[in-house]
């Protein structure tokens, strides 16, 4: 069993208990199979082939002196300190001025750092590379102290021109993480371990972004390019591993930073090797055989049920809460489209079988009553869960004017098991109100988000979205579905546009009282809730991800994207 | 004379990039996306996508870009990836000498396989072996190369643990020094027998799997041709002056029999070339047909041009080989 408390900046304290046999297991996961000897062994002086290897021919170098041991590969069968890792997808750019994807993130999150960040498991904000900080009353002055002896990966020591440089960098480059720092008008250095933040506007939630602008060292960020050809291949971050050795598409080896602030106790691993394995079948026969001891492509999109993983020898499942929402925008603006009238949309929100989405997520998902879920800031328990009436999206269809049902398209991805197996739910679930769905596969992301820009050639509806916030600003992420300014672009697919949540969204942001402000995103979440620009389907919780035995203290981060894994935490029994 | 021939078929070639590269430009410029988007991520704002519109060149005309990118390739300069931010070049790098080195172990094998099954066959038609070696390859064809690569990985390395399911090398082998950027041969060069046999290793089931695939086309068609090739006059006078079977097999059969194979066989390379991206996938091999995908995905148009422009150059280049092949297997062969 695993308790996790967490708070809501608020302070009210919300305690989540998730039963079952991955949580227990996770706890005295400890059983051994018998070519594991070397386990037996003190922790340092285990000599096996791998780590032999890794200190002496891989030149992955992960924290052993290189010179001290042997470098021929001896036949014993161990797997050292080293976690072995599969992941699909190789981050094409190491750049974290420009990376907000899956790939990027799951390199950021171990080698980068941030001013603040957020406490395991919850949404809870904390000190990270600013050791405090304060707000100006109009809230638009923030001040950071900055913690003294952090190194980044190159030796240099943190301070205020570091994180000056790279916070200027993200906006000059103005990619995908600059809209963490849309409202910094400027930083400036105060003194050597001190800056201070000016906004353009008032924000009271300017701070919880921070967690994702990575600071890096000063070397090359002044490049003539703005470092864009170092950054793009190299790191030098403040985080607990450093890149030892890359290969494109092929692996990327992490060794310990060994000057990290947060220390290095016994129990951590001394590196980690990402193998990069594109296909989700391979993977899975990897994590079997043991040569890898963490897939990510199942916690990405699961094809089975996570029972059948745990039953291959030497495997366990980790339950880890997340805070995602899954949910089939319809377009509310297309021109002619039968979806523009509300009643039709509330009418295939009844009309979905919420029952069979178990085959989607295997019993690991929630009926939801929302867009917040569980855990998340703002989660209203007291609004009423979402069901299915037949009778009721009947009637609704008919006082529309479509009482003999009517002919529809669902844009679905094809790439995604999920997606693809909510289309044909949602297509069986539609056709007993006597509406005819064809099934749509959307085109890959760089055509379609071209597509959905345009209301002309936006699709009718979907696709659908399995969407978790990535800071505690619940604001930020109702505004990036359901705002006025996000229509058309990622991820207000719904086009929905209504000044009212707009309006609640503006006065949470300038809202110093953090139980007032969650007050006016609930309020936001409602307004949304009675114009239904999406079906919400299911709270996509809690996560379940096959790792093997010897991985300890494993747990998904609830602001990460699934398939990312922070290694920092983890040690191997 | 055939050197003026092999001279006009390079022509010929340069004529049919040009005609390629104008074609692959307008089609990358017709789809219905915008790269600038792609570029700057879901969440730029309109102005971050306006801002690298302009440094991408995007806001120019057509033609001005289409005459910029011929400059720029003719100088060996394939742009820089939108995704990366890197140039092209040094993704191809990486991605070109993989695909290269599978395709080459695969057409070796391939072909070697080819005609020995084909004319084991030939020289006993309708017996059991002949039926054995028809039903085996034409198994092959008809087993998805996914689901035998599967069934390869489950076998020999889930059960046995003899091979390995993924990559190009062990990470905890040491690459070779790169020279030509083939593994094997670069191993093989620099005397790194551990990356040699590591390499070897992981190419065996991606081209076991790549060869079972496509066996049936070769072995046919070596069967067919040596059939009708060993009922020739030829043949026949050869036995007559008492030459062994294997001589006669050999040295007058399968010479004349080569040229249609070796065009059907080239044309199979350059396929090859192209990157099998689905042998690529279930192995996880970096190759070019994983690259070529995950750009079209993103639309990253360099990258997507630079592709295609190496692939055609490929397919060329193996097209005036197979011709030069042809003089060189038959003297006779005169072409105006």
């Amino acid at each position: 069993m695993l308790h996790v408390a967490r708070t809501t900046d608020g302070g009210t304290a919300v305690s989540v208990e998730v039963n079952g046999r991955g949580g227990a297991r996770h706890d005295n996961g400890c059983r051994k199979s018998a070519v594991r000897k070397s386990e037996s062994l003190p922790h340092k002086s285990r000599l096996t082939r791998r780590t032999l290897l890794k200190s002496g021919a891989a030149a992955a170098a992960v924290g052993i002196a290189t010179a001290a041991v042997p470098t021929r590969p001896t036949s014993a069968q161990g797997r050292g300190n080293i976690l072995n890792v599969a992941l699909q997808f190789y981050a094409e750019t190491f750049d974290p001025a420009i990376g907000v994807a899956g790939p990027h993130y799951r390199i950021f999150v171990n080698t980068y750092e941030g001013l603040v960040e957020y406490q395991r498991g919850t949404a809870n904000l904390m000190p990270a590379l600013a050791t405090s900080w304060t707000i100006s009353p109009d809230l638009t002055v923030y001040t950071f102290k900055l913690r003294s002896n952090v190194k980044f990966h190159d030796g240099s020591t943190l301070d205020a021109e570091a994180v000056k440089r790279s916070f200027d960098r993200v906006k000059k480059i103005a990619q995908g993480p600059a809209i963490f720092l849309r409202q910094m008008k400027e930083i400036d250095i105060v003194d050597p371990m001190t800056v201070r933040v000016t906004l353009l506007q008032p924000s009271a939630t300017f701070i919880y972004g921070l967690s994702k602008i990575f600071v890096h060292g000063k070397a090359h960020a002044a490049d003539a390019d703005d470092g864009r050809a170092w950054f793009a291949a190299n790191i030098n971050g403040t985080g607990p591993f450093a890149v030892s050795q890359a290969e494109k598409n092929q692996f990327i080896a992490l060794r310990r930073h060994s000057p990290y602030w947060k220390g290095w106790p016994a129990q951590h691993v001394d590196g980690v090797l990402i193998r990069i394995v594109p296909d989700a079948g391979t993977q899975k026969l990897m994590l079997a055989r043991g040569e890898v001891d963490m897939m990510n492509l199942y916690s990405i999109g699961p094809d089975e049920p996570p029972e059948n993983l745990a039953k291959l020898p030497g495997v366990k499942l980790v339950k880890s809460p997340t805070y995602r929402t899954f949910f089939y925008p319809m377009n509310v603006q297309k021109p002619n489209s039968p979806l523009r009238d509300k009643r039709v949309r509330k009418a295939f929100a009844l009309a979905f079988n919420y029952d069979a989405l178990r085959d989607v997520y295997y019993g690991n998902e929630q009926v939801p009553n929302g867009f917040l879920a569980p855990g998340f800031v703002g989660y209203d328990r007291a609004r009423p869960k979402v069901g299915r009436d037949v009778a009721a999206a009947r009637k609704l269809l008919a006082e529309a004017g479509y009482a003999r049902g009517l002919e529809t398209a669902l844009d679905v991805n094809q790439e995604e098991e999920q997606g693809r197996k909510m289309g044909l739910i949602f297509q069986q679930s539609l056709k007993e109100i006597g509406v005819n769905a064809s099934l749509l596969y959307s085109p890959p992301p760089g055509v379609f988000y071209a597509q959905i820009a345009k209301l002309e050639t936006a699709p009718l509806s979907g696709p659908h979205l399995t969407q978790s916030p990535l800071t505690a600003d619940a604001g930020s992420y109702i505004r990036q579905i359901f705002g006025s300014d996000s229509a058309g672009k990622p991820y207000n697919f719904a086009w929905y546009q209504n000044p009212e949540v707009d309006r609640r969204l503006d006065a949470a942001e300038r809202e110093r009282d953090p139980n007032k402000r969650i007050a006016l995103w609930r309020q936001a979440e409602s307004l949304v809730i009675d114009d239904q620009p999406v079906v919400f389907l299911a709270f996509a919780t809690p996560i379940v991800e096959p790792v093997r035995e010897r991985v300890m203290n494993y747990l998904y981060h609830p602001f990460d994207y699934s398939g990312v894994f922070q290694f920092y935490p983890v040690w191997l029994s | 004379m055939s050197w003026r021939f092999l001279i006009a078929r390079g022509a010929w070639a340069v004529i049919v990039l040009l005609g390629i590269t104008a074609m692959t430009f307008c089609l990358t410029r017709l789809i219905p996306g915008d790269p600038a988007r792609a570029a700057a991520g879901p969440e730029a704002s309109a102005e971050a996508v306006e801002t690298l519109r302009k440094s991408m060149g995007l806001d120019r005309p057509l033609a001005a870009q289409y005459v910029s990118y011929l400059r720029d390739l003719a100088s060996f300069n394939f742009g820089r990836s939108i995704q990366t931010q890197r140039p092209v070049h040094e993704d191809l790098d990486v991605y070109l000498p993989a695909t290269a080195e599978l395709a080459v172990v695969v057409m070796i094998v391939y072909t070697a396989c080819s005609i020995a099954f084909g004319i084991i066959a030939a020289v006993n038609p309708g017996r059991p072996g002949d039926y054995v070696i028809r039903a085996l390859s034409v198994a092959g064809v008809a087993l998805p190369s996914f689901w035998l690569g599967m069934l390869l990985q489950f076998a020999f390395y889930r059960q046995l643990g003899w091979l390995p399911a993924t990559g190009r090398l062990d990470p905890l082998v040491s690459p070779p020094v790169r020279m030509t950027g083939l593994y094997l041969v670069d191993g093989v060069m620099t005397a790194n027998w551990p990356a040699v046999w590591s390499a070897a290793g992981h190419l065996a089931l991606p081209v076991v799997a790549t060869v079972a695939s496509r066996l049936g086309v070769g072995v046919k068609l070596t069967r067919t041709i040596m059939l009708e090739v060993l009922g020739e006059d030829y043949i026949r006078t050869a036995h007559s002056k008492g030459l062994s079977g294997f001589l006669v097999v050999y040295r007058h059969g399968l010479k004349n029999a080569l040229i249609p194979i070796i065009t059907t066989l080239g044309m199979q390379f350059s396929a090859l070339l192209g990157g099998t991206v689905i042998v690529e996938v279930v192995f996880g091999w970096p190759g070019i047909g994983r690259y070529a995908v995950g750009s079209i995905k993103t639309l990253d148009f360099p990258a997507i041009m630079s592709v295609t422009v190496v692939l055609a150059v490929a397919f060329l280049v193996m097209s005036v080989l197979v011709d030069a092949l042809y003089l060189w297997l038959d003297p006779r062969i005169k072409y105006q």
